[in-house]
């Protein structure tokens, strides 16, 4: 049932909307909206310009359900489309904003965009040995031209994540009404960023930090360590805020990690996640000040 | 781009790779000084269990200094999935009502007061009254004289959240006493 569901803006426009509406509400986030609009919108266009080849959408793709049962995200055994001639589209795309709007790592920015120009990186190996984790390769080739190697990493996850989503958007289908308990992304294994409370009772949907596929999870049971026991667990929220508690912060006493939660049952018009956590950072640093972690880093909850 | 068991937990650790915002050279001094400001409250979410019916409906209690600040339907209770009807939607008037009874209250034969009594006594005093009434009207024979073994003036009524194995239980104890006549709030 739609109602019961998270009703989702990811188009550009929406963003923009999004994005408009969050500064005027939010003048504070001023300088986060700035540095992570332009890439959110540049992610945004690139899906809408160079979609997934219809090949991929219509190609029968076929789930082995006793692994998912056992907790194997979708990625795990379908694997994922190469992408690696697309990547190089989006090397254009995403560098120039992350170069305007993160002027502490410009430097570094520039080389890697010159080692994509100048075939100093191998696009294939680089998110080959990206997603296989192959740290090595990835520091040699960082050392190649120059660039640091954290933010060498932290730009190949920006670069390779709209392919991701893509990807989530075709496979995703295939697990729905599919029972999935875990608090982990069951296309591909990350944690959630945000949680969305929706429909009758606030049923709780958990979107994935790293593809964007959404799930649902129990309200009363922490993601990162399966708790719940609801006298460890506690929210807080801005009471200053218009919304009261419908933004809140998720705490585990257990594991003391946390997840910010937006409850959108009064809300009218679709929403845009991203943008709806990247409104939450206040909150990020309440909890990380009273010494929770996020169940996963996202670009602008590094606040330490 | 096929994966392995293993490469699916690095995989997810991809979001690990990220720079702070201080490094990448974003004021975070406006959004900080507004989280030092902000008023924080907060509560705990309780899961309890709508007394009215058997239905047994799970809703949410929002605890806050030991206080229940306000209720909503469980969406994870499978049976409701977070709907409520009106009388559970109800359930924080009805719990912070002034005319909620929180101890048993007792009035005395011809009294014009109730006063406050403890579970033990009142107990006592319903098992007291329970005992005499049967051991007073026990009839073992009808007036045609065949073998009844049965109590006539005790009315025992079931609440509606008993279910049906509690029903069960409450019957064998109301026959144990020759009750005869008992019913199920449920039905009525």
């Amino acid at each position: 049932m739609s109602k019961e569901r998270i009703r989702h803006d990811r188009s550009v426009k929406g963003i923009e909307k999004a994005l408009k509406t969050l500064v005027m509400d939010k003048p504070e986030l001023d300088s986060i909206v700035t540095a992570f609009g332009p890439l959110l919108l540049a992610k945004a266009a690139f899906k809408e310009e160079c979609p997934l080849p219809e090949s991929f959408k219509t190609e029968s793709l076929s789930l082995d359900k006793n692994r998912f049962a056992q907790g194997e995200p979708v990625f795990t055994s379908l694997g994922l489309m190469e992408f690696q001639d697309d990547f190089k589209g989006v090397v254009p795309r995403l560098l120039p904003p992350m170069k305007e709007a993160f002027a502490g790592i410009r430097e570094d920015l520039e080389k890697i965009e010159k080692g994509f120009a100048d075939h100093g990186i191998d696009a294939g190996e680089c998110v080959r040995a990206f997603l296989n984790d192959q740290q090595e390769i990835l520091e040699k080739q960082a050392e190649q031209i120059g660039a640091s190697f954290p933010i060498f990493q932290f730009v190949l996850g920006q670069l390779v994540k709209p392919f991701m989503e893509m990807q989530a958007e075709v496979v995703g289908p295939l697990t729905e009404g599919m029972q999935w308990l875990h608090g982990y992304c069951p296309v591909c294994g990350s944690y959630a960023a945000i949680a969305g409370l929706a429909g009758e009772g606030g049923k709780r949907w958990l979107q994935c930090a790293n593809c964007n596929h959404e799930w649902r999870f129990n309200r009363h049971t922490c993601p990162r360590c399966n708790d719940s026991d609801h006298s460890k667990h506690e929210y807080f929220f801005d009471e200053n805020s218009p919304v009261k508690a419908g933004e809140r912060v998720d705490v585990c006493n257990e594991c003391h990690s946390y997840l910010l939660t937006t409850d959108l049952r009064e809300r009218i018009d679709p929403v845009n996640m991203d943008v709806a956590a990247m409104g939450m950072i206040a909150l990020d640093i309440l909890a990380q000040e009273k010494g929770y972690a996020p169940l996963v880093s996202t670009p602008w909850n590094s606040v330490k | 781009m096929k994966f392995t068991r293993r490469n699916f937990i690095k995989l997810a650790g991809m979001g690990a790779a990220m720079v702070p915002l201080g490094q990448l050279g974003i004021n975070l001094q406006p959004v900080q000084a507004f989280a030092a400001g902000m008023k924080i409250d907060g509560a705990r979410e309780v899961v309890s269990i709508c007394p009215f019916c058997a239905v047994t409906c799970h809703y949410i209690a929002h605890v806050k200094d030991g206080k229940i600040v306000s209720t909503e339907g469980d969406p994870d209770y499978p049976v409701s999935e977070g709907s409520l009807c009106a009388k559970g939607a109800a359930q924080l008037s009805m719990i912070n009502s002034h005319h909620r009874l929180l101890k048993p209250m007792y009035r005395a034969p011809y009294s014009d007061h109730w006063e406050e009594k403890s579970w033990d006594w009142t107990l006592n005093r319903l098992a007291r009254k329970i005992k005499d009434t049967r051991d007073s009207d026990f009839k073992q024979v009808n007036a045609k004289g065949e073998r009844v073994n049965r109590v006539e003036s005790i009315f025992h009524l079931g609440c509606s959240i008993m279910d049906n194995e509690e029903c069960a239980v409450v019957h064998q104890a109301a026959r144990g006493l020759g009750l005869v006549h008992f019913d199920h709030q449920a039905r009525i």
